[in-house]
């Protein structure tokens, strides 16, 4: 694939974003990291996403409301929730607002990998999970 | 991507609903002719086996037990390697006992539905029909609480319960059918998770009842935690067995053993 995947990560733990922004761009993707959701918003509104990382229990907006927002400004982005309070309700109303995947907290980079493998090549732009290994 | 797991007292129904759901959704079937594999798989008498999933632990019954966990847990084991592959109905294997919270699981209670049965069971008159029922719902409470500590007949146990005296059951079929292609039951990686790590507690308790008894498994991302208990002068002996066992099964990440003292062998042993 030529172009970058285009993806925001939203999370309202520094931490998260500081450690995952490399290995999501070890994969070929541009990736734009936000702690303040109404930022996040902001950037959403400016710029359409293939994929956007959300927590869901944030301060000032829920990852479920960032959801909403996203469909209805870029329907074919991909939307992945990640939370560290995963229940099954809330799992499933995730998937029925249209998440692409949900995934709980404490994960490993690679898992979000893997999922975002995944997210790319159900947009129609596969990529390579291990690039650097692939000479 | 989801899995339909039906639990009923009446049988011939929920074969004929199960079944009709699998073919309308091309979905594999997972059913009581699964025990004959598991039985050849652990080299087990089939019928003990099946008679496991349906008695209580006894003595007067030839089934100690020690070889009734062992049973359960082969079932379980075999069950959720299964389910981990999707697109399944399962029925008759207890596995709504064992798979819970499971978001891509959906758990459907059938219940009534009795004036359906075949001729044979139709023509005794209704009290007897009450009366073999209640017997069997007692049974089965008994079996389902002293394996899994759960009641079968609750309701919470269940995301649905189908009463087939009001609900003809292709309407039921058509029912389950729809449901099982609503985006909340879309298999995720939260959910594929949670089943790969109960299908992973499951495989070590397995190899821990061979030999073990007092032995309850749980597993998160890959991280497992078996709980057990000894008098206090066998703790080390016990932990050690564990990891030892433990460590044959493949796909743990992480091992932690939770001794408690059994406070009644202890007890029994300083009167001697």
């Amino acid at each position: 694939m030529s172009n970058l995947l285009e993806i925001l990560l939203l999370d309202d733990e520094a931490i998260v974003g500081k450690r995952l922004k490399p290995a999501l761009e070890k994969m070929n993707c541009n990736v734009e990291v936000f702690q303040d959701p109404q930022l996040a918003v902001g950037r959403i509104n400016e710029k359409e996403f293939d994929i956007v990382v959300t927590d869901i229990y944030m301060d000032d907006m829920d990852g479920m409301q960032v959801l909403d927002i996203v469909h209805e400004k870029s329907p074919r982005t991909k939307v992945i929730m990640i939370t560290g309070y995963a229940m099954i309700s809330l799992a499933r109303d995730a998937m029925e607002k249209g998440a692409f995947d949900f995934i709980a907290k404490p994960f490993k980079p690679d898992d979000l990998r893997v999922v975002i493998a995944k997210a790319a090549k159900a947009l129609g732009s596969p990529i390579d999970l291990n690039p650097l290994t692939r000479e | 991507m989801s899995v339909l797991i039906l639990s009923s007292e009446n049988k011939e129904l929920e074969n004929q609903i199960a079944q009709k759901i699998a073919e309308r959704l091309g979905y594999t079937t997972l059913d009581q002719q699964f025990y004959n594999e598991i039985a050849k798989k652990y080299t087990l008498d089939s019928k003990k086996l099946m008679d496991a999933m349906i008695i209580t632990p006894s003595f007067l019954k030839r089934m100690p037990s020690k070889q009734w966990y062992y049973y359960l847990s082969c079932v379980e084991v075999e069950v959720l390697a299964r389910l981990l592959e999707d697109n399944c109905v399962c029925w008759g294997l207890a596995a709504h006992l064992y798979v819970v919270v499971i978001s891509h699981v959906l758990k459907v209670r059938l219940i009534g539905g009795h004036s359906l049965m075949s001729p044979g069971q139709v023509n005794m008159n209704e009290d007897k029909i009450k009366k073999i029922i209640a017997e069997q719902e007692r049974s089965r409470e008994n079996w389902s609480m002293t394996a899994y500590n759960r009641k079968e007949a609750d309701p919470g146990l269940y995301d649905m319960v189908i009463n087939l005296d009001q609900v003809q059951p292709d309407e039921a079929v058509d029912t389950l059918s729809t449901t099982m292609g609503y985006p909340r039951l879309k298999a995720m990686t939260y959910s594929k998770n949670n089943l790969a790590d109960r299908a992973l507690a499951a495989r070590v308790k397995n190899v821990l009842l061979k030999s073990l008894t007092d032995i309850q498994v749980d597993a998160q991302n890959g991280t497992v935690v078996v709980t057990t208990a000894s008098v206090k002068r066998e703790k080390s002996k016990k932990i050690d067995t564990i990891k030892k066992i433990a460590a044959q099964v493949e796909g743990i990440g992480y091992l932690e053993v939770h001794w408690n003292k059994d406070m009644l062998t202890e007890a029994a042993m300083s009167y001697r």
